[in-house]
């Protein structure tokens, strides 16, 4: 031991001088009290604790007590005087005798004090010890345990040494031997009286104390280790580590018992004893470390909220250092987050966010977040393999898809198989499906944005995830403190194990071979500069292609394409996002991206049709927020979109020739809007804007007023190709969890199909934007913490849509073969509906929403001057998806879908073209017929096999369960004749959306 | 992003379509009746063959209607002149008006009563002169048509004039008689054009007249409506109208040669048969590309006036038999393909696509096969023979009978034969018709394996 916190105590002092109780009775501390016989020899106990180390003590920690009396304020006896926490005041002890001092007998010390205290000068100056000599504590003593005090009379002479020592109380003979030695060679102070140095009679406590003898106890880290989560591997801070001492008696080198010694590291900082229990946390990494831990087997647990108890046995062996990685298991895995609805604050109206981790496991979309969109309120059921958005009855490309505020060039790779970002690095996906704000633009339907999320900044995590389409993975990690990087890419291998089998499979001769594929890669950066900014790099592209080759047909000619046999189609783009977002902290904030894009598409049909696209796309969008005051923030954004356009086609027209052409344009806007949120009240959120586009592909006049419908009665001619915008969105939240909301606004977007309408030889390059209104009114209902419902009544209205020929266009006076190949901008739109989501929020067990929407979309037909059902018009479309966690990571999910059938029109009757050697439909009224009703249920099965460093998923996915007991009519086929004449009924039949299982497997850590 | 509305990219894309059918069954798609089989209870039009692919005005032109299966009571022939459509491929037929006003009177025929076998209408009329000069879909500013790289290499003063002016010259050339034609050879002459063009148009307008014919060339639309048990069967056919035979034939006189201007004429059928070739499961077989096989032709018809031509391939050696005989045997260990020869090795002069220069090129040649087992009560049709023709090849994949029911199956056969190249503007197809009969005949040996190992994959009985 190094230090000696030595605390020698003097107990109690006795005085037996005779007349020292009048003293007493002035002064309650004696040491201030007047000695009144100066050699009169007086006496005195004193306590030691013993230890190795001797530390003498000073003048002030040789205190004076009162002795002990029945009355304290009788002046015949002396108060013993408490001196901090131990009291030792034994008025019985027999004191050794000396001729010089007069002793206590044990008798009456009153009598005593009767007979002589009146002729001693007071004591003036107490004895301290010059001196500390300590005893011998031998270690088969302290290791059996031993320890207490020896109380001795020690007689100090007037020169300070140590005349004698008699034992007054035994502890030990060898103890008691011991202490009297040490005593012995103590050495004081004398103690004056009457100003002179007079001999006194103490009485001495030494200790022998067992934690003094590991009071400095060597700190030593000899078991250290680190808590992981099962699987993910991810730490668990702060977490109790706790350690049970199986056996008390296997180290026989300890220097005292083994409850001393475990009292004694029990106050090692950093661990501490709780019911005999040695308890540590560990850090923000996982970590943690035992110091000094005895020779023992011992049992490691960790109590964990959500985390399954471990118990792992341990044994601790002398000179060497355990070190140990614990997995502990979760509860459950089903889900690494729980996202909240309804937490961040909501100012649209008509916005569904989805949380990724949850819609990942929704049946029916692979695992695929991003197509979960077609499962919420407003979005049409697309027809298989097509990769629609319907959103409230509009095409696909009136609405949006955008990246972290850009524009993307492809949602999903074709057909709708999966969405070419990686669900994995998403953070969000939110769908607007209607009477959004005016930071979005150039479109008339809905709003699709996913948002990326930047690598875990704590740790390293992959993943990996194989199915029968493709395989995949993600990484992520920090890269220094205030760097995070995520990779991921994809590739599908559907294709190359179908060309396998036809190659290898003698069986297999299938008369025409498909060779699709796709991939995609998505590497991400993020930068935490300092509070206030933050950037990112999103490097992302994809690309789809697909080969179907027939061979032996007879295509086209080889100055189209060499490959006559087969339709080929690429379809490719990469793309740089840079993001940057600041905040003042106070009032300002801007977020500011910029995307450029290289995107090329390249076709070939059966020799017959070729064409080859390459653009580049710059995008700017920059947003300021200004808060003027607490109630009211302002948001000042623009939109830019810079896209040259280059185009090479050949394809054959009705005139049997090929046409040879080439295009070169550029495409864009640039918008600018501003944008107000303002609460007059809490409970109110108003928020009102207003947005300015200019298109640079067109040549037109855009409008000064914002359209709302379309002006007849005054010259809204603004003389630019731009069209401005006005937008309102109101929440007010009536009372606690009950919101109404409504919004307003106009939109408008470039005509579509983008470059293909305003082309000089087939389109019409005057046209104007397409427009749009929106009219949304909602009601939002938080029942309970989980529950949640959002009723939403819509009346849309399109106009100026781009209308392609039609055989009326023929048949007039001025038809003209070379001007009438053109679109007219005479199409109408109307849409209207209702939409209800229930939706019950991630909780222990379950998760889900019904989603139900009652809708109608309609198009003008310029022919026939009437409004007709759009070709994806679904009158009652209703959805049920939920999800359960189960024990032993098991989760199901279930999805079942009740659709209106598609409308279509009818075949009325057909004829036989001789010359092109095909039969031709008469069709009927346009969409007045509808399919039977889409039915289908799918479900999904997912487990988790839990392993110490990764975690393996399996699950079984199966599409249109329903596939056994009812055939939902996709879309109708047609015989060679498409109306039988003899039978005279239409000669079609349905096409079922196929049973489709699908199993996949994936591992992370 | 173009709209691709050319009709031979949907029968393409139809074709493809068929291939797949095997995999639309899965979803459920099992239709009656199919393309390629003639079904007995009802009026099939197998096309119409005119008496020359394409025709002039003035041109007196006989056009037959082909029918199998059920008979035909009457046939209702119309026409319209103003045919439209637009590059786009949006068409429509104004005015289709009886053919009797253009008709040859008495030319008007129905042929029927060999059960279905070789049935067909016939009527001949008389391409009005003016069709072209009304028709809608030639601009006043014709040169339009043309690609622009082309428009620039014509002469300033011919692309100024009028949609007229050009008619007229080229009806003066057309209908020139032999006087006129020696005039016209003459560059100072004036000739019958010359209320229309100088003298130097007249020779600028000349050396691009291949090219500029196929401006002036339009459709009319001819239609069969047949009947037939209080049923009626629509078939039309998109007719291509052009001076291009009768300028041929004059500018040959001023000695241009004739391969300077496009012109189509039908094909020809010269047998039909089917090739037995010694190996099993082969789905495609060429008697020239797949040499290392040994075969049998049985050759059901041939065209006798074709002479030598007709008489189709050559045997070769031993393995290579060709015999004229209506029964085939069926057997195991081989395939059986029906073939035909149309191998007429005729180049049409057509427009090249990429230079819009007259140039002779070989023609595609279609096949489209049909077929008809005769009717066995009890048997489904599909159980005695099916064509596998989806590339609309000379020779066709016959699946065999997989019923034994009777050892012997007669059938039928048709084939429609056209031609086709892209490139020409409204350029014609020119169509071949043949048809015959005969009988598979199962070998023991075949109806013993197949009453051992039916065929689950084909059709049983009904």
């Amino acid at each position: 031991m190094t230090k000696h916190p030595l605390t020698v105590i003097f107990q109690s002092l006795l005085l037996l001088a005779v007349g020292f109780s009048q003293a007493a009775q002035d002064s309650a501390q004696v040491s201030s009290a007047p000695a009144q016989q100066a050699d009169a020899p007086r006496a005195l106990e004193l306590t030691e604790e013993t230890t190795d180390d001797t530390v003498l003590p000073g003048d002030d920690e040789i205190m004076v007590v009162d002795p002990p009396g029945e009355d304290s304020d009788d002046a015949d006896t002396l108060p013993a005087l408490e001196l901090e926490e131990e009291v030792v005041a034994d008025s019985s002890s027999t004191l050794p005798t000396d001729e010089d001092i007069v002793l206590t007998d044990g008798g009456d010390p009153k009598a005593a004090s009767d007979t002589v205290v009146d002729s001693l000068p007071p004591i003036e100056t107490m004895p301290t010890v010059l001196e500390f000599v300590e005893a011998e504590y031998p270690a088969e003593l302290h290791r059996k345990g031993i320890e207490g005090t020896v109380l001795l009379d020690v007689l100090v002479s007037d020169s300070g040494t140590v005349d004698s020592v008699a034992v007054v109380r035994s502890l030990h003979p060898v103890l008691d031997s011991s202490a009297a030695d040490a005593l012995r060679r103590f050495s004081f102070s004398p103690a004056i009286a009457g100003g002179e140095p007079v001999p006194v009679l103490l009485q001495y406590e030494y200790r022998f104390s067992l934690i003094e003898v590991v009071e400095e106890l060597e700190k030593y880290v000899n078991f250290e280790g680190r808590l992981l989560e099962r699987g993910t591997r991810k730490p668990i801070a702060d977490a109790m580590v706790v350690i049970n001492f199986v056996d008390t008696v296997s180290d026989t080198s300890l220097p005292v018992p083994f409850s001393t010694y475990r009292e004694r590291i029990g106050r090692f900082e950093e661990q501490y004893l709780e019911e005999d229990r040695l308890v540590t946390l560990t850090d923000s990494l996982g970590y943690f470390r035992f110091y000094s831990l005895p020779t023992c087997t011992i049992e490691v647990t960790a109590p964990l909220p959500g985390y399954e108890q471990f118990l792992e046995q341990e044994a601790i062996t002398s000179g060497e250092k355990l070190q140990a990685t614990y997995f502990v298991q979760r509860v459950s895995y089903s889900d690494y987050e729980i996202v909240v609805y309804g937490k961040t604050e909501k100012k649209e109206v008509s916005r569904h966010q989805l949380s990724i981790n949850e819609v990942k496991k929704i049946p029916g979309f692979g695992g695929d977040a991003v197509k979960v969109v077609q499962a919420l309120p407003g979005v049409a059921r697309p027809t298989f393999g097509s990769g629609q958005v319907i959103v409230r009855g509009a095409r696909t490309w009136d609405s949006e898809f955008l990246l972290d505020g850009v524009t993307i060039p492809q949602l999903y790779h074709f057909g709708g198989v999966k969405s070419t970002y990686n669900s994995d690095a998403l953070s969000s996906v939110d769908l607007y499906p209607g009477g959004f704000g005016t930071r979005y633009g150039n479109a008339i339907g809905g709003v699709v944005e996913i948002t990326g999320r930047a690598g875990d900044s704590e740790r390293y995590h992959g993943k990996a995830d194989a199915s029968f389409l493709d395989a995949s993975f993600l990484a992520e990690g920090p890269v220094g403190s205030k760097v995070s990087v995520l990779a991921s890419a994809r590739r599908s291998y559907v294709g190359d194990l179908l060309a396998f089998a036809v190659d290898n499979i003698p069986m297999i001769d299938l008369p025409i071979t498909v060779a699709p594929f796709y991939w995609d890669y998505v590497l991400r950066t993020d930068a935490d500069f300092n509070d206030n900014h933050d950037a990112f790099l999103t490097l992302f592209g994809a690309k789809d292609g697909l080969e179907l080759i027939v061979p032996g047909i007879r295509g086209g000619s080889p100055i189209v394409d060499d490959a006559v046999d087969r339709i080929k189609q690429e379809i490719m783009f990469n793309m740089a996002l840079i993001g940057w977002n600041w905040d003042s902290g106070d009032r300002f904030s801007n977020l500011l991206r910029y995307a450029v894009t290289r995107a090329h598409t390249a076709s070939s049909i059966f020799g017959i049709a070729r064409w080859n696209a390459d653009m580049w796309m710059h995008q700017v969008r920059d947003e300021l927020g200004v808060g003027l005051h607490p109630a009211l923030e302002l948001k000042l954004g623009a939109d830019m979109q810079f896209i040259p356009y280059e185009q090479e086609s050949v394809f054959p027209v009705r005139s049997n020739e090929f046409l040879f052409d080439t295009l070169e344009a550029t495409y864009g806007l640039v918008g600018g809007y501003l944008n107000g949120e303002w609460k007059p009240i809490e409970q109110l959120l108003i928020m009102p804007g207003i947005r300015y586009d200019y298109y640079l592909e067109l040549d037109h006049n855009g409008g000064v007023v914002p359209e709302f419908w379309e002006y007849h009665s005054f010259d809204n001619d603004g003389g630019i190709s731009a069209e401005p915008s006005a937008r309102l969105t109101t929440r007010w939240e009536i009372i606690e969890g009950h919101t109404a909301k409504f919004s307003v606004g106009n939109y408008n977007q470039t005509p579509q199909p983008q470059g293909l309408s305003t082309h000089e030889t087939f389109g019409n390059p005057n046209l104007p934007t397409t427009k749009a209104a929106h009219y949304v009114g909602g009601y939002e209902w938080q029942i309970t913490d989980l529950l949640f419902t959002d009723v939403q009544l819509y009346w849309n209205r399109q106009w100026d849509i781009p209308e392609f020929e039609t055989e009326t266009d023929l048949t007039g006076e001025d038809f003209s073969f070379s001007e009438t190949q053109r679109f007219y901008p005479e199409g109408r739109g109307r849409m209207r509906g209702l939409e209800l989501l229930i939706r019950h929020d991630q909780g222990e067990r379950f998760f889900g929403w019904l989603a139900y929407t009652l809708a109608r979309s309609e198009r003008y037909d310029r022919a026939k001057d009437r409004f007709v059902l759009f070709g994806q018009d679904q009158t009652h479309n209703l959805q049920l998806v939920g999800s359960w966690r189960l024990p032993e990571d098991w989760e199901a999910g279930c999805r079942v879908r009740f659709v209106s059938g598609n409308p279509y029109t009818p075949i009325i009757g057909s004829y036989f073209d001789a010359r092109n050697r095909a039969y031709v439909g008469v069709p009927g009224k346009e969409n007045s017929a509808r399919n039977d009703p889409f039915f289908q249920v799918d479900a999904r099965i997912d487990k988790k096999f839990i392993f110490d460093r990764f975690i393996m998923s399996l699950y079984v996915d199966i599409q249109n369960l329903s596939w056994f007991f009812y055939k939902s009519p996709e879309f109708l086929i047609s015989n060679y004749n498409p109306y039988d004449i003899k039978e005279q009924q239409e000669d079609r039949q349905p096409i079922a959306y196929p049973f489709v299982p699908s199993v996949g497997v994936s591992a992370e850590f | 992003m173009c709209g691709l509305s050319m009709s031979r990219i949907r029968r393409l894309c139809g074709r493809t379509l068929a291939i797949s059918i095997p995999f639309l069954m899965l979803c459920g798609v099992n239709f009656p009746t199919r393309y390629d089989r003639i079904e007995t209870d009802r009026v099939r039009s197998l096309g119409f063959v005119f008496s020359s692919a394409e025709a002039a005005p003035t041109d007196t032109v006989q056009v037959r209607s082909y029918y199998a299966g059920e008979e035909v009571d009457s046939v209702r022939w119309r026409v319209s002149l103003d045919y439209r459509f637009t590059l786009m491929g949006n068409d429509t037929a104004l005015a289709a008006v009886s053919l009797d006003t253009i008709a040859v009177p008495g030319s008007d025929t129905l042929k029927t009563g060999v059960g279905g076998f070789y049935d067909y209408a016939t009527v001949g009329f008389v391409v009005p002169r003016d069709v072209i000069r009304n028709a809608a879909i030639i601009p006043e500013d014709w040169h339009t048509l043309l690609p622009e790289e082309i428009q620039d290499s014509i002469p300033d003063q011919v692309r100024s004039l009028t949609k007229d002016d050009m008619i007229d010259f080229l009806e003066s050339v057309a209908f020139a008689d032999s006087a006129t034609l020696a005039a016209l050879a003459t560059p100072s002459s004036q000739g019958p054009g010359a209320g229309a063009v100088s003298g130097d148009s007249t020779f600028s307008i000349m050396a691009l007249t291949g090219m500029l014919a196929q401006l002036f060339t339009t459709e009319i639309i001819v239609y069969a409506d047949a009947f037939s048990g209080g049923y009626e069967y629509n078939t039309r056919f998109a007719y291509t109208i052009r001076y291009n035979r009768l300028l041929r034939e004059k500018l040959a006189v001023l000695g241009v040669a004739e391969n300077t201007i496009s012109y189509n004429i039908n094909p020809k059928v010269g047998w039909i048969g089917i090739y037995k070739v010694d190996k099993d499961s082969l789905f495609s077989f060429d008697p020239l590309e797949n040499t290392g096989y040994g075969y049998t032709l049985y050759r059901l018809y041939k065209d006798t006036t074709l002479g030598d031509w007709a008489s189709g391939p050559v045997g070769g050696d031993s393995t290579k038999v060709i015999l004229d005989a209506d029964t085939i045997p069926i057997d195991k260990g081989y395939s059986y393909f029906l073939a035909a020869d149309s191998a007429i090795e005729h180049l049409d002069t057509v427009i090249v696509a990429t230079t819009q220069k007259i140039d002779t090129s070989a023609e595609n040649l279609y096949y489209d096969w049909f077929y008809q087992p005769e009717p066995v009560p009890g048997v489904h049709p599909d159980s005695i023979m099916i064509l596998n023709n989806a590339n609309r090849a000379s020779t066709a994949y016959i699946f065999p009978p997989v019923n034994d029911t009777q050892s012997s199956y007669p059938f039928s056969v048709w084939l429609m034969a056209y031609d086709q190249s892209l490139g020409d503007r409204l350029r014609p197809n020119g169509f071949a018709y043949a048809a015959a009969r005969g009988v598979l005949k199962m070998t023991e040996e075949y109806r013993r394996a197949l009453k051992k190992s039916p065929a689950p994959g084909l059709s049983q009985p009904e």
